[in-house]
């Protein structure tokens, strides 16, 4: 838990699935960070819509993509909020939201730190 | 990324074909794309259900072997989309693999239960990604394989008999019953001339036309075709399935396969050879079932009316259908004619025969056949 926003064991094993091709993983970290900027905002405009069909579906992509990803910490956030929705609107959500927004952008800078200082 | 390089060459002798990945999440589908690129799939996409099922309805797509399908998605979901896939007829074939996180585990069988064929952890392995997509390819081509062999077989048994080998009762069927069946039996008179004064090819496309004729008319007429042997066919009514009026039956496909011959051998007459049809009919009772040995088995019958058809066949002049006492008894007299008694050959007394006489009966006269079922 304590190791940061990134389980490197997941991101290596997603590299080794590219076949280490480190071109593609950076495409895939660029789409990750696309998609789950739009996700981290549907939830955002799901919570204040109420709407808790769509905070399920949000946090499901979002948990998915992440745990690919080597976001680990990240996904179980996502599937904790996705759980809890599935049963209607969830008392902390927003609260729930707020975390995982600072932890989507702790696990971006994590992904876009390690691109730029990995050896050549 | 989207467009998909065309699939790298990959080991000789594994399957590879059309995927089809359902996923709104762009990364897994990028993800997937990729990986099924890389073991040598031809990946398609499509971001949710109602996507996909456009997709593989448009005509411009290429059959699709196996789909990838998420679960939780918008517009369409997975439960959904298989459900509709399961619905279509062209497409419930398509074996469907949901892509799944282990907390989803009963989403999966939710899924399996609506006839998706496996499903595939969400942390993806692309060892199991190869596997699970190989084995649903290889059921498939398996299916393809039974089907087109089925389609095949079909091809070589009567309808009813190939409906009796599957049915729960065929093995006691099979294993020979007692019955009364009406027997008719049709050959070629001049036949043997013929195929020895005409070409090979003349002969073999003369027989082709002749059966495919006959054949549409047995399945026509819902009887039971035992062989086809050159130019003779014997075809029973009554048995597998009971038809009471089996005598009327027989009578009517006979005088069809006559007024239907005329024009085949109006045909080759104008290319100077005789040909005509002879037709026997008989009822009685026969032991039917499975006749044969292990490797080449027949549905097929003995009894008195089958030796009797075929004798009353090989008595038949030329467009003649004889009908023997039994049978007659079953039809409607007034469209048939006494033919008198006949010596035939393995019968000890002569028979007393009737006829149905050319122009008497036409097609429409032989409906009226259709009186007779009342007769006990």
């Amino acid at each position: 838990m304590s190791s940061g926003p990134i389980d490197q064991d997941a991101f290596d094993r997603l590299v080794e699935m590219t076949g280490g091709e480190l071109d593609f993983v950076d495409e895939l970290v660029d789409t990750y960070i696309e998609d789950g900027r739009n996700q981290v905002d549907g939830l955002r405009a799901a919570l204040e819509r109420g709407d808790s069909e769509a905070v399920v579906r949000a946090a499901h992509s979002l948990k998915s993509s992440s745990v690919n990803v080597g976001a680990v910490a990240l996904g179980d956030r996502c599937r904790t909020l996705e759980e809890a929705a599935r049963g209607g609107p969830v008392d902390d959500a927003a609260a729930q939201v707020t975390s995982i927004a600072a932890d989507f952008d702790a696990v971006v800078a994590a992904l876009l730190d390690a691109r730029a200082t990995r050896p050549a | 990324m989207s467009a998909g390089s065309a699939p790298e060459p990959h080991e000789a002798g594994r399957l590879s074909g059309r995927v089809l990945v359902v996923d709104d999440t762009p990364f897994n589908r990028q993800l997937l794309v990729r990986l099924l690129t890389t073991i040598g799939h031809e990946p398609l996409e499509a971001p949710d259900g109602a996507a996909a099922l456009a997709l593989l309805r448009d005509p411009a797509t290429p059959p699709v072997d196996v789909i990838l399908l998420d679960i939780v998605m918008p517009v369409m979901d997975g439960y959904e989309t298989l459900a509709a896939l399961k619905a279509d007829p062209l497409l419930r074939h398509i074996p469907v693999i949901v892509i799944s996180g282990v907390d989803e585990l009963d989403s999966v069988v939710r899924c399996i239960d609506m006839g998706a064929a496996d499903y595939l952890p969400k942390t993806i392995d692309p060892a199991i990604l190869r596997a699970r997509i190989s084995s649903s390819l290889g059921q498939k081509r398996l299916l393809e394989t039974i089907d087109r062999q089925r389609s095949q077989l079909a091809r070589f048994l009567s309808p009813q008999v190939a409906a009796l080998v599957s049915s729960p009762d065929g093995e006691a069927l099979l294993a020979g019953h007692r019955r009364e069946i009406t027997a008719m039996f049709c050959d070629l008179r001049n036949f043997t001339t013929f195929s020895e004064t005409a070409e090979p090819e003349e002969v073999l496309g003369f027989l082709r036309l002749y059966h495919a004729t006959l054949g549409a008319l047995v399945v026509g007429h819902e009887g039971t075709l035992e062989h086809f042997a050159g130019d003779g066919i014997m075809v029973f009514f009554n048995d597998p399935v009971l038809q009471a009026d089996h005598a009327a039956r027989a009578v009517r496909l006979a005088v069809d396969i006559r007024e239907r011959f005329k024009d085949l051998s109006a045909d080759w007459r104008r290319r100077g050879h005789v040909l005509e049809v002879g037709i026997g009919i008989a009822t009685g009772y026969a032991t039917m079932g499975r006749i044969g040995f292990e490797g080449r088995y027949d549905y097929g019958g003995v009894g008195n009316a089958i030796i009797l058809a075929s004798r009353l066949s090989g008595e038949a002049s030329a467009g003649e259908i004889l009908i023997a006492q039994r049978t007659f008894a079953e039809i409607d007299d007034a469209i048939v004619e006494p033919a008198g008694e006949r010596k035939l050959k393995g019968f000890s007394r002569p028979m007393q025969t009737w006829s149905v006489p050319v122009g008497g009966a036409t097609a429409q006269d032989a409906t009226a056949v259709t009186a007779a079922d009342g007769h006990p």
